[in-house]
């Protein structure tokens, strides 16, 4: 059996480490099919995921963003979803940013 | 950044990593001369080098280093040697300690995996004990790591190991598949998605230990520079063979070799068009760890005589 990605590894432990169950995590990932997870972490009494997608195509990110959407509605939660450029990806990607605001119920 | 001039003295080494560039190890005993390298030295140094960086196989082993750090020493230029780290407590450290500027020391991870990589139990304790001869002598020193497919998972533990260690630099170097790793690790250099997580972990672990420096040997397109009238870094193999780039780069681009003519000379002669060329067809998108990049560009080119036409056909024509 082919040895796993160290970044694999990296998101699944950053998940157990804030309490993010590992179905929510599985489902951001397939959710944003095609991005790349770089962090999944605890900001405050909130929760943060970032993500690398490709800014050049406006048909995916639309995609992704009603998928993560759903994705709330499937847990129970709400968040903000926001895109933003990130200094060292470019010119084809960008990061975009999940925040679940500590006045909502996250996954726990 | 000051010019650097690597060289590699020696492939001797006490151990035989499964992932060494070099295929260096206990039971080879290739090396140069101190006088061909002091006279490289100071040769670099008359055209601008302002660093020596001493790599091998391990530089301890290389009956030779005080000699050629003195003589960069004389030449003005800072110097630094990379080690296994194994043997910073023997007498032949202690002669070389007073040459140097700065040490970098091997680590590949959590204690086990140093080890596995390595092919030694103990190997990583001996080098943490290392380290504490560093400190003592109030060398700076940086932690260099390998970033293979498989362990970036590890870097929080490498950056809490390093502050710990009072390292100022966690060097994060990707695989290279040449040497041993070619035939011992497949498949393992890090692709462009490890790349970029190892450098967003960098960004995360810089704020956690505000202290320790964190490089990451990937850059994004917007980073990559055209080479200069002289290659940076210089590199010196142990068969003489002088390199742009780095150990074991595609012989074509060599300036040629330090048994055969003075180091001046062959920058004299150095045309570095051909590798401007390469860098100008580096993938303008994603993260890339340059230097294999472009090896892997230049072991795919077609002799010199066919590359422009190589490379308009493989990548859509060449920038003016």
């Amino acid at each position: 059996m082919a040895e796993a990605r160290g970044s694999e590894a990296l998101i699944a432990r950053l998940s157990e480490q804030d309490g993010i169950t590992a179905e929510f995590a599985a489902d951001l990932v397939a959710a944003l099919d095609g991005a790349q997870p770089l962090e999944l972490t605890r900001r405050g009494a909130g929760v943060q995921f970032v993500f690398a997608g490709r800014a050049d195509d406006d048909e995916w990110s639309g995609a992704a963003t009603a998928r993560v959407l759903g994705l709330g509605r499937k847990h129970g939660v709400r968040f903000d979803l926001d895109w933003f450029p990130y200094g060292i990806i470019e010119p084809d990607l960008l990061l975009g940013r999940i925040r679940l605001a500590e006045n909502l119920a996250g996954p726990r | 950044m000051p010019a650097a001039l690597q060289i590699h003295p020696t492939r001797r080494c006490n151990l035989s990593c499964r992932h060494c560039y070099s295929a260096s190890g206990p039971g080879v005993r290739d090396e140069l001369t101190p006088g061909l390298l002091t006279a490289a030295v100071a040769g670099a140094a008359a055209r601008g080098y302002t660093a020596l960086a001493v790599s091998g196989g391990e530089p301890l082993l290389y009956p030779g280093l005080p000699r050629v750090l003195a003589a960069a020493r004389l030449a003005g230029m800072t110097t630094s040697m990379v080690t296994n780290g194994l043997l910073l407590g023997t007498r032949r450290f202690r002669a070389a300690a007073p040459l140097l500027d700065a040490v970098a020391v091997s680590l590949d991870g959590t204690p086990a995996a140093h080890d596995a990589l390595r092919g030694r139990a103990g190997a990583f304790a001996r080098m943490r004990a290392g380290l504490g001869v560093l400190r003592r002598a109030g060398l700076p020193f940086a932690l260099v790591l390998t970033l293979t497919q498989h362990n970036v998972d590890q870097l929080e533990w490498a950056a809490a190991f390093a502050a710990d260690q009072g390292a100022g630099l966690l060097h994060v170097h990707p695989l290279e598949q040449s040497g041993a790793a070619a035939v011992q690790l497949p498949h393992s250099t890090p692709d462009a998605v490890e790349l970029l997580v190892a450098r967003a972990e960098a960004d995360r672990l810089r704020a956690r230990h505000p202290g320790l420096a964190i490089h990451v040997d990937a850059a994004a397109p917007a980073e990559l520079r055209a080479p200069g009238a002289l290659p940076d870094p210089l590199v010196v193999e142990t068969d003489g063979t002088v390199s742009p780039v780095r150990y074991g780069f595609p012989r074509r681009y060599a300036l040629g070799n330090l048994h055969d003519r003075p180091l001046p000379e062959l920058l004299d002669a150095w045309d570095g068009e051909p590798l401007r060329r390469l860098v100008a067809v580096l993938p303008r998108t994603g993260i890339v760890n340059v230097a294999d990049a472009l090896s892997r560009l230049a072991e795919a080119a077609q002799p010199a005589a066919s590359t422009s036409r190589s490379f308009a056909a493989n990548s859509g024509g060449l920038p003016a």
